[in-house]
């Protein structure tokens, strides 16, 4: 199962003053970049040696995170609507998904750059849409209320014309959250994934599992 | 031992050195072998055997700051934190390319016999004859039934799974009860049966794991975890196969971190003395001395040392005296296939992870057809039914999504062709004596890329595939055809060529360099064609038949 922190390529974004130091660095790096040059380019290193990417055992987040408290406790209300606790598992928040997106959106790297964007203009449409449709904040509506909502948005192909974006925004955010809880222990029992145990044997096909598809 | 002098000097700790020192020591020579890079002690340095996905620090991922690190072993699966102590690190070893080529190395003890995909197939003499039927490169100096014992002998201890199929062109090995294929597999590989005149057949993939316990061996426990080292020893490697046994004789000695960077010659008795070896950690540069070399560094590795050796004699290194040392790399070239959908069984789930899947031999260019190109391609593909990560757009919110989430996907089957690259004088390795590495050696330049032949047939390997899913009942079939480059494939060949003819090859029909008759290459360099099988098999029985023609030319006082 690939991890929250594959997507993580490519250049990062030039608002940083960090990276700025990294790419005048690099302008001047020899035709393969050293270990030591890396640390001299301002890049954090992490216990390993080479992590500069959010350690998730030992949780450093290296870059400054983006989101507002108000973004952030929408986004906390938002995911736990799309995964709630059940009796097998807890809700999305009880394993920091909202963390996790905050952190996502924060990165310092080109293909995530997009879905800061996407992610803060669809937490302000959810608090106009709130506040148009039922006067108040969407962290406070009634549960009847945000489903209403979000029922208008979470199913981007037949979102209208006027909810595109926010389907997308949606969808995004869904991934995300999908993301953060199916990759921790938790997430992983839900699904019974049962870990890197072993086993004793592999079995062939029962046989009366090959006679109902019509072998032996 | 005194004065570091050996019977036998073995470079290089993989697959091939493995058996060089288990074969040698066995048969009471005293050997010393010499691996460039750290110890990893089988089953104690395996430290994230039985880590979960959740207990990595990414999830087991990779990470920017690691890609801008490993500018080449990025472009791959290699570079991800579960396994990255086991592969080279680019800013130590860097390489050059004229053209470029993919190139994932393993320094340490075991080599890549820690990371190897286990897929353990006989070449047959449709593969040894097939350059002199073509009129191509040079004809291997050997046949199948030169190699046929050899083959059983390092199958017995190696502990190959597979199923007796009979068939030509993939002779069947010595196996341990085969791993079935899972339900869906046999429904396809019982729709195929009926199709293609069944030429096109999907049996069990073939692998070194165990299914039944050897000595100090226990069977394979499902996890398909091999990459992170296995504790029970399940599957092979030198730690766990070749190392003990060539320990137990009493007759090894191990050193590591020693860069062995030159076998000395002399010129007057036309023979290797011994080698010298840089000590990574101490910087002193020692000579060892022996009767016979076994150079088993993997084959590019394997070439840049005969290329910096007797330079007085031929500036091009040991072996360069026919002009074809360097030349002829090879891979097996992939990433392309076909997928689909299997219906009809929703109702069944896996149980368990098999380290392996299914095979399709090779059918083309065989048995009465005839492509417009040459050779031809085998398939190694699975079927498995798809997790959380499948498209969730459609899936709501709350309890419903999550609901669905936890239930498994459809199923879906897939493979890759393996196909082969024909020996082409002009796909070589050179030494780069601009860019040297961290210990000041110059580094390898790569100069090499597909041909022709390979693209045309990669035309078949995609739409064969889908015609064989379509046949097999799948739905919904999409081909696929990523972009590939050389080495990639992580089977490097050639480049050290076995011969009939110290003219036109560098090794002859025993693996010895002509020009140094007590000097063996048994790695994937002394291959003179590709085949389409995993190739790792092969160098096992070359290096166990040359290990014991070398104790025989011994006994006789011919090296």
């Amino acid at each position: 199962m690939s991890g929250p922190q594959k997507k993580p390529t490519g250049a990062p974004r030039l608002a940083r003053r960090r990276v700025l130091q990294l790419i005048a660095a690099a302008a001047t790096a020899p035709v393969f970049w050293s270990a030591p040059g890396i640390a001299t380019m301002g890049i954090k290193r992490g216990p390993a040696g080479t992590a500069t990417d959010p350690d998730l055992i030992n949780p450093n987040i290296p870059w400054e995170l983006q989101l507002t408290d108000a973004e952030r406790l929408l986004l906390e209300v938002l995911c736990d609507i799309i995964i709630p606790a059940d009796e097998k598992s807890p809700a999305a928040s009880a394993i920091g998904a909202h963390d996790f997106i905050d952190e996502w959106v924060s990165a310092p790297y080109d293909t995530m750059a997009g879905d800061l964007d996407r992610i803060r203009n669809g937490l302000a449409w959810l608090e106009a849409e709130s506040a148009r449709r039922f006067d108040g904040e969407f962290a406070q509506l009634e549960p009847a209320q945000q489903t209403a909502i979000c029922d208008d948005i979470c199913h981007p192909p037949a979102a209208k014309p006027e909810h595109a974006e926010a389907a997308w925004f949606f969808d995004r955010v869904r991934m995300l959250t999908a993301m953060a809880f199916y990759t921790t222990r938790e997430g992983m029992n839900d699904v019974g994934y049962v870990g890197n145990v072993p086993l004793d044997r592999w079995n062939p096909p029962p046989a009366a599992a090959l006679k109902h598809v019509g072998l032996k | 031992m005194n004065n570091n002098v050996y019977d036998a000097i073995v470079v290089g700790s993989g697959i091939s050195g493995g058996w060089a020192a288990k074969e040698l020591t066995e048969k009471g020579l005293k050997v010393l072998l010499l691996e460039r890079g750290k110890n990893v002690e089988h089953v104690t340095d395996y430290k994230n055997a039985t880590k979960a996905p959740w207990d990595y620090p990414h999830r087991g991922g990779r990470t920017w700051a690691q890609e801008q690190l490993y500018p080449k072993l990025k472009r791959d699966y290699p570079l991800n934190e579960k396994n990255l102590d086991w592969w080279v690190k680019d800013w130590e070893s860097p390489y050059t390319e004229s053209r470029r080529f993919d190139w994932f190395r393993g320094y340490h003890l075991g080599g890549r016999s820690l990371m190897w995909g286990r897929h353990s197939y006989r070449l047959s003499d449709y593969d040894f004859e097939a350059n002199a039927r073509d009129g191509i490169a040079v004809d291997w100096p050997i046949r199948y039934a030169d190699l046929e014992p050899w083959y059983a002998h390092v199958e017995k201890h190696a502990g190959i799974q597979g199923s007796y199929e009979n068939l030509p062109q993939l002779p069947d090995s010595v196996f341990q009860p085969a791993m079935p294929l899972n339900c869906v597999e046999e429904k396809a590989a019982s729709n195929l049966a009926g199709a293609f005149g069944g030429k096109r057949k999907i049996i069990p993939a073939r692998t070194a794991n165990l299914t039944q316990a050897l000595p100090g061996r226990a069977p394979c426990q499902f996890r398909n975890a091999c990459w992170l080292g296995c504790p029970y020893g399940a599957y092979f490697s030198t730690q766990s196969s070749t190392l003990p046994a060539a320990v137990a004789t009493g007759n090894l000695t191990l050193l590591t971190w020693q860069i062995v960077n030159e076998i000395t010659y002399d010129r007057d008795t036309k023979r290797a003395t011994g080698v010298r070896a840089l000590d990574a950690v101490t910087g002193e540069t020692i000579d060892f001395k022996a009767r016979i070399v076994f150079v088993c560094a993997s084959a590019v590795n394997s070439t840049w040392l005969l290329m910096r050796s007797a330079t007085d004699v031929w500036p091009d290194g040991l072996g360069s005296s026919s002009g074809e040392l360097g030349h002829n790399l090879m891979d097996h070239h992939l990433r392309v296939g076909a997928s689909g959908r299997m219906d009809g069984f929703d109702d069944k789930d896996l149980f368990g992870r098999r380290p392996g899947g299914f095979y399709v031999p090779r059918y083309r260019n065989l048995f009465g057809d005839k492509r417009d190109y040459l050779r031809g391609f085998g398939y190694q593909g699975s079927a498995s039914r798809q997790g959380w990560q499948r498209g969730i757009r459609e899936l709501g919110v709350g309890a419903e999504f999550k609901d669905a989430l936890v239930q498994p996907g459809e199923w879906r089957i897939g493979s890759s062709g393996f196909g082969e690259i024909l020996p082409d004088h002009s796909n070589r390795v050179s030494l780069n004596h601009g860019v040297v590495d961290k210990w000041g050696f110059p580094v390898i330049n790569f100069d090499a890329a597909m041909g022709e032949n390979e693209l045309a047939m990669r035309k078949d390997m995609a739409n064969d595939f889908a015609e064989i899913l379509e046949a097999a009942g799948a739905k919904d079939v999409h081909t696929y055809d990523n972009e590939f480059h050389p080495g990639a494939g992580i089977h490097e060949m050639g480049t050290a060529r076995m011969g009939r003819d110290p003219k036109s090859s560098v090794l002859n029909e025993w693996n010895q360099v002509w020009d140094a008759p007590n000097v063996f290459v048994t790695d994937g360099a002394c291959m003179t064609s590709a085949g389409c099988q995993n190739p790792s098999l092969t160098y096992m029985a070359l290096t166990a038949r040359a290990a014991d023609h070398a104790v025989a030319e011994l006994k006789r006082n011919n090296l």
